[in-house]
């Protein structure tokens, strides 16, 4: 390879780097509190189908396996309904996580399995709490409508989810 | 200069065999040597910063179809590694890009009480691609591929015997797999072949030295007791890379069986440290090293 070719590569190389950005970006007039809110939901929801399907094949526990299972089927759902709102209100989705949830789907990785249903439960609540916190932000912040009826409807789902997870972690600390 | 076979003697057989120990010293700390869980790709997006120290205490030395000398005989490798990570994901397949820089010293050389004399600097830079055509999580499965490249940016002396450069274009073609089985054990294998261009300006000065490819394999058997805390037992065998100085052997080539024992622990979970400790078992044409460590720092950000 010649200087100019490698040049080259180093290039293209680079601008798929800066490609990549874990927040939402406005494509016209998005207000910064509906970006947060798009950016928000987008690694939750994300964070949730990843670390849910890897509980299919390594939570050894089948409690967390259903409960992983039917956590991924609503952060699809969910996943499906923002993304024509985003799009509407001029907002593209980011696309890759941010940092936190990088490195805990990485360590997940990197364990292969060793504690899961431990580390999965407790990641969960985590994302839950934040997702609660974040669906309330927004109803009560008043941005786009179509966004804060999304955070709405969701938010009672993630209240279900996160009950479910928090019985589930004190039933496994009584054992 | 020609040199022809039947002019070699045993003083012209060090001289030359002397040329072409820059390579085999910067082969203990080549770019493509793999720790272990290194072929399980992160997230996209991910960036690592890898810092390693390299020993290296070689008390042997074999001329490949020649004499093995021990006596008088030995190199002190000390070096330093930069090494920088980013992952993508490319069409749906995670990949990643990554720069190393390795720098330091290749100190007291000798073979047979005569001196190799000391180097210091970097050696060349490694540009490496890498994609994962096959990722399965859910099965913990990876297969990955990667390309590497050396342009001769590192430190070169013609006239000395042992540089940490080598004046010459390299690349590397290297497949990997990793699979856990169970919650506790998993495996690394690696398989690459590294090519070598020509240096046209070979100790002492102005010859030409060239090298057949050199193909490596390294096995990696990793027990996770914890989540944060990692044994594993490994296996890194190189075979091939036969050099020549203006067409003619020379007596060096990379063929080296060595043993490794590492762990590793995570303090943070974005902050992991390891520890390698290594032993060559047998060696052919350069080098062996009896004992070896390395000490990495890993940090995602």
């Amino acid at each position: 390879m010649n200087r100019w070719g490698l040049w080259r590569l180093v290039t293209a190389l680079l601008l798929l780097t800066a490609c990549q950005t874990p927040t939402a970006t406005s494509t016209g007039g998005a207000s910064p509190g509906d970006l947060e809110f798009v950016t928000h939901a987008y690694q939750i929801i994300t964070f949730d189908r990843q670390e849910g399907e890897l509980a299919q094949t390594q939570a050894v526990d089948p409690e967390v396996r259903a409960l992983a299972a039917k956590l991924v089927n609503e952060a699809n759902r969910s996943a499906e309904q923002l993304a024509p709102l985003a799009a509407a209100a001029g907002i593209r989705p980011p696309n890759i996580l941010d940092y936190g949830l990088r490195v805990r789907l990485g360590h997940m990785r990197i364990q292969h399995g060793l504690d899961f249903d431990q580390t999965f439960i407790a990641d969960q609540i985590a994302s839950h709490q934040e997702a609660l916190s974040m669906h309330e932000s927004m109803m009560s912040s008043g941005g786009n409508p179509e966004l804060r009826a999304f955070a709405e409807r969701v938010s009672a789902l993630v209240r279900e989810n996160l009950a479910a997870l928090q019985a589930l972690q004190r039933k496994r600390m009584r054992q | 200069m020609a040199i022809t076979a039947a002019a070699i003697s045993m003083s012209t057989v060090l001289t030359c065999g002397l040329a072409g120990l820059a390579i085999l010293g910067a082969a203990r700390a080549r770019a493509q040597e793999i720790e272990p869980a290194e072929f399980v790709p992160l997230p996209a997006g991910t960036n690592l910063l890898l810092n390693y120290y390299v020993y290296g205490d070689e008390t042997q030395f074999n001329f490949a179809k020649g004499n093995t000398y021990t006596n008088n005989t030995g190199l002190q490798v000390n070096l330093g590694v930069a090494r920088y990570i980013h992952y993508l994901d490319v069409g749906g397949h995670p990949a990643g890009v990554q720069l190393v820089q390795i720098f330091g010293s290749e100190s007291d050389g000798r073979i047979a009480g005569q001196s190799l004399g000391n180097a210091f600097g970097a050696v060349n830079v490694a540009l490496s691609a890498f994609i994962w055509p096959y990722a399965n999580q859910q099965k913990s499965q990876y297969f990955v591929v990667a390309g590497w490249i050396y342009p001769p940016t590192g430190t070169y002396d013609a006239h000395s015997p042992i540089n940490l450069g080598d004046n010459r274009l390299r690349g590397d073609a290297q497949i990997g797999w990793d699979q856990a089985i169970g919650t506790h054990f998993s495996y690394d294998a690696g398989l690459d072949v590294m090519v070598y261009g020509d240096n046209d300006n070979a100790f002492p000065g102005g010859l030409r030295l060239s090298q057949t490819p050199t193909y490596r394999l390294q096995l990696w058997a990793n027990w996770r007791w914890t989540p944060s805390f990692q044994t594993s037992i490994g296996y890194e065998g190189f075979f091939g890379g036969t050099q020549s100085l203006n067409g003619v052997p020379n007596g060096q080539k990379t063929e080296e069986q060595r043993v490794r024992a590492a762990a590793s622990y995570f303090i943070t979970p974005a902050l992991q440290t390891l520890l390698e400790l290594n032993h060559d078992t047998s060696v052919v044409g350069g080098f062996k090293q009896n004992f070896g460590a390395t000490v990495r720092i890993l940090f995602a950000f």
